[in-house]
């Protein structure tokens, strides 16, 4: 394969996807504790946490919760969506988004669900 | 020990003989060898066949069947329980390979290369390791020797997750398995090629094969997708979740490998990045099995897999065949010496492997962010990427890759400009007039303009018989990216609120909420209300037993506008919220007009696999305590009397953490209650059916393409 034009080309897209990927701040999301979100409002993170049910409220456009960390540290969550399936018996939950206005605000909410392939011990 | 393990025990056995067989040099033991195969085959039947027997008799002394069935299952879903584990998952996996590789021996009786075979016996001999030690056939009491005593056999089993109660689920994981299965052959014959230094004769024997794996492989994520967005109820298809995209990104690369052979076949050139690719093929399914099973992605994927047992199993396998196949690749591939492309820009050739290329690359970008979190947890936290990763990245490369895809049939047929006009003229006005009068974005104005032109180019070749399965697919590449970025730009969504027996309006429709009916499988009753029409549906909705999770469904009304998706979020039963109420220990809350104040736990441990929980409650300064009990029969209720009243007290949930109780006390007779309500969101997704057709129009040309590989055969012979 003696093609000048490949190498070019393939130089080209490499350029194209770290290019999209330097001017994109909300793509990365590593796995934080609430001390990090809180101080690191700019960007984008995951945390897991216990949902504590007695906080969940709705709202016309998504619904508010806490969830609390190992250390019973809280921190409310505000989520602007359709309420995930599993939700209220939900365990825990990982919410991924940006800490504002002393609020996490999370474009996503997944469910850890008590897992069907775990043996329930009696 | 049982029957099932026994003969597992002995494939353990047979499996590693056969290898010996073939790694000795003499022409009988390939005779030998088949007679083993077909051996070691009707042992694997006789496990597939015992499974599926103690499914459909509920034989609940086997851990396998009491977790993923019960006496409820409906006889379908008891079958498709064979699949909703690993152990079943491994054991359908295995004997589909067997059935591939019969097949294989038999449509080319003539081979009598043994390489492809070594492969293949070693991926099936650690199928049967993981089988090991993931054992269908385990009996109960030696998987929980806690609860369960030797030879005692419950009554019932869990049943299976209602999620997974879906026609396309009963289908979804044997489509997917058989596209998984039929990768090995073209995984030995590339190694096969590798070692005997013969690029060209592979492809002949491995291309049918291929294609069938890549419209298997195919048509299980499709299914996959279809499911999700029926069943799920999140409203979409798609989420980029870690199991998606495992199997994605092998059906990519099957796709690059089948035009990659085409070019070979034309043109003598890519004898090298086609075999790389085979290799890829089969290592990527691997991959993408150590992911979803051994749970090493549980903390960033929603799927609920906890860290498993045969996750060292799976590392472990995987490895090695990474390492061999690189070693093999690495030492044969500088002795294949393939033709040179011309360089012609906008050849077919050319504008073919742009089109691969850009494919490879977004293969690569989804493997890269599927595998971020392992890469990065080695090192301290891991990291893992959004969706919006995957969503920018399409964006570009989904523009190439259509944009290949027109130049490809311009420099196939070099249209007169009069012809281009009348396809280009259309895709104009339709894109501006989406633009104008819906909604203007640029990035979705440049893919109406370009999924439609290839829509309309590639329909105007439909005669063309010769390359129809090319245009088939390559049309329903364009539907597809059409569809995905139409219904999803112009969606609209909105959360409303119903009482019981009245109706409310989102957009241009209304639900009218019926009530609730309980039954096996409770749901939400509505009415759906267009054009004053108006259409009465089931939403399921309710607890289910086996994990205590809420299940849910959507409801989906679809006309040629689009789909109208209505998910329950919530039902409010007046009753409920009236006559029950969460109490923290040394709290009080009003209950059915009563003041229940709750005082504490009181535990009683019976013996090693029973114990009840009490909760003392105060109520009009008397003092109840119902209380549940736990045994190996499963839950009980020992509700309390009201003294005086007619009413009834229970125990319906405890929550040890927070040190709560939910209780509930039977309404007074008589009294009058205000009415149940339910809140939904209700979106509409416009042609969003341009997306499943898509993937019907990819899936026939592939399986047409398949046909027409068949019939070469034929003629040849």
């Amino acid at each position: 394969m003696q093609n000048k034009h490949i190498p070019v080309f393939i130089l080209a897209l490499v350029l194209m996807i770290i290019s999209v990927l330097s001017f994109s701040d909300d793509i990365f999301s590593p796995y934080v504790d609430f001390g990090y979100a809180k101080s690191h409002p700019e960007k984008t993170v995951q945390i897991i946490g216990s949902t504590d049910k007695k906080t969940i409220r709705e709202s016309k456009t998504g619904f508010q919760f806490n969830i609390t960390d190992d250390k019973n540290n809280i921190l409310s969550v505000s989520y602007n969506g359709i309420k995930p399936l599993n939700f209220d018996h939900a365990d825990k939950v990982v919410v991924i988004g940006k800490f504002m206005d002393n609020k996490f605000i999370a474009g996503k909410v997944l469910v850890k669900c008590p897992s069907k392939y775990t043996e329930k011990k009696k | 020990m049982n029957t099932g393990s026994a003969i597992l025990y002995a494939l353990l056995i047979i499996t590693p003989a056969m290898l010996l067989v073939l790694l000795n040099k003499k022409n009988s033991s390939f005779t030998l060898f088949k007679n083993m195969y077909l051996l070691s085959s009707s042992l694997v039947l006789i496990m597939t066949v015992l499974l599926f027997g103690y499914l459909l008799t509920d034989d609940f002394r086997y851990a396998y069947i009491y977790s993923n069935s019960s006496v409820e299952t409906g006889i379908p879903y008891k079958i498709s329980a064979f699949w909703a584990g690993s152990e079943g998952s491994f054991l359908l996996w295995l004997i589909l390979i067997k059935i591939s590789v019969l097949m294989f021996i038999k449509t080319y009786g003539k081979i009598s290369d043994r390489i492809p075979f070594i492969a293949i016996i070693l991926i099936e001999f650690s199928l049967l390791v993981l089988l090991l030690i993931k054992n269908p056939f385990m009996f109960i009491w030696d998987k929980m020797p806690d609860s369960i005593s030797p030879g005692q056999i419950p009554q019932n089993g869990t049943g299976m997750n209602p999620l997974l109660m879906d026609p396309w689920m009963i289908m979804h994981p044997p489509v997917l398995f058989m596209g998984y299965a039929t990768a090995v052959i073209p995984f030995g014959l590339a190694l096969s090629a590798l070692i005997r230094k013969n690029a060209d004769q592979w492809i002949k024997t491995a291309f049918p094969w291929i294609i069938v794996s890549a419209v298997t492989l195919g048509t299980g994520i499709f299914m996959g997708g279809y499911w999700s967005y029926k069943v799920l109820g999140w409203g979409g298809f798609w989420g980029w979740d870690p199991v998606e995209n495992s199997s994605l990104v092998p059906w990519i690369v099957s796709v690059i490998l089948i035009h990659g052979i085409i070019i070979q076949k034309r043109r003598g050139a890519f004898k090298k990045t086609n075999l790389l690719f085979s290799l890829l093929y089969f290592v990527l399914i691997y991959y993408s099995t150590f992911l979803t099973k051994s749970g090493i992605l549980s903390d960033f994927s929603v799927h609920s897999f906890g860290k498993t047992d045969i996750a060292n199993a799976l590392g472990i396998i995987f490895i090695f065949f990474v390492l061999s196949t690189a070693v093999i690749f690495a030492k044969g591939f500088k002795n294949i010496n393939s033709a040179k492309i011309s360089d012609n820009f906008l050849s077919q050739d050319n504008s073919s492997i742009y089109g691969m290329i850009s494919f490879t690359a977004y293969a690569i970008i989804i493997l890269i962010g599927t595998s971020l979190p392992i890469i990065t947890s080695l090192s301290g936290n891991g990291i893992s990427v959004t969706e919006s990763f995957y969503n920018r990245l399409s964006i570009p490369l989904g523009i190439i890759i259509i944009f290949s895809l027109i130049i490809t049939e311009y420099s196939i047929k070099k249209f007169r400009i009069k012809a281009l006009l009348l396809f280009i003229l259309p895709a104009i006005a339709i894109t501006v007039f989406i633009s104008v009068y819906i909604k203007f974005s640029l990035t979705d104005s440049i893919y109406y303009l370009i999924c439609l032109f290839l829509i309309l180019v590639t329909s105007s070749q439909l005669h063309r018989k010769a390359m129809l399965a090319k245009n088939l697919s390559h049309m329903g590449i364009a539907i597809f990216v059409f569809g995905v970025i139409l219904s999803s730009s112009i969606q609209w969504s909105e959360k409303i609120t119903v009482t019981k027996g009245s109706k409310s309006s989102a957009g241009n429709i209304q639900i009218k909420l019926s009530g609730y009916r309980e039954g096996n499988a409770s749901s939400i009753l509505i009415n759906f209300i267009k054009d004053n029409r108006s259409v009465s549906a089931e939403l399921p909705y309710y607890i289910e037993s086996k994990g205590g999770t809420l299940y849910r469904e959507p409801y989906i009304y679809s006309c040629i506008a689009g789909d109208y998706y209505v998910i329950p979020e919530s039902y409010n039963f007046s009753e409920l919220s009236y006559s029950t109420g969460i109490i923290q220990e040394g709290h009080t809350h009003s209950i059915s007009d009563y003041r229940v104040k709750f005082l504490k736990f009181i535990i009683h441990k019976m013996n090693a696999n029973s114990m009840s929980l009490s909760a003392l409650l105060e109520i009009n300064g008397k003092k109840y305590s119902p209380s549940v009990s736990f045994d190996a029969a499963g839950r009980k209720d020992m509700d309390v009397k009201m003294a005086g009243t007619g009413q009834t007290v229970s125990l319906k949930s405890i929550d040890a953490k927070s040190r709560a109780v939910e209780i509930y006390i039977s309404p007074k007779k008589n009294i009058t209650l205000p009415p149940d309500s339910a809140v939904f969101t209700v979106s509409f997704k416009p042609l969003i059916w341009m997306v499943w057709l898509g993937t019907l129009l990819i899936t026939a040309g592939l399986a047409l393409s398949l046909f027409k590989e068949a019939g070469k055969h034929r003629e040849n012979e």
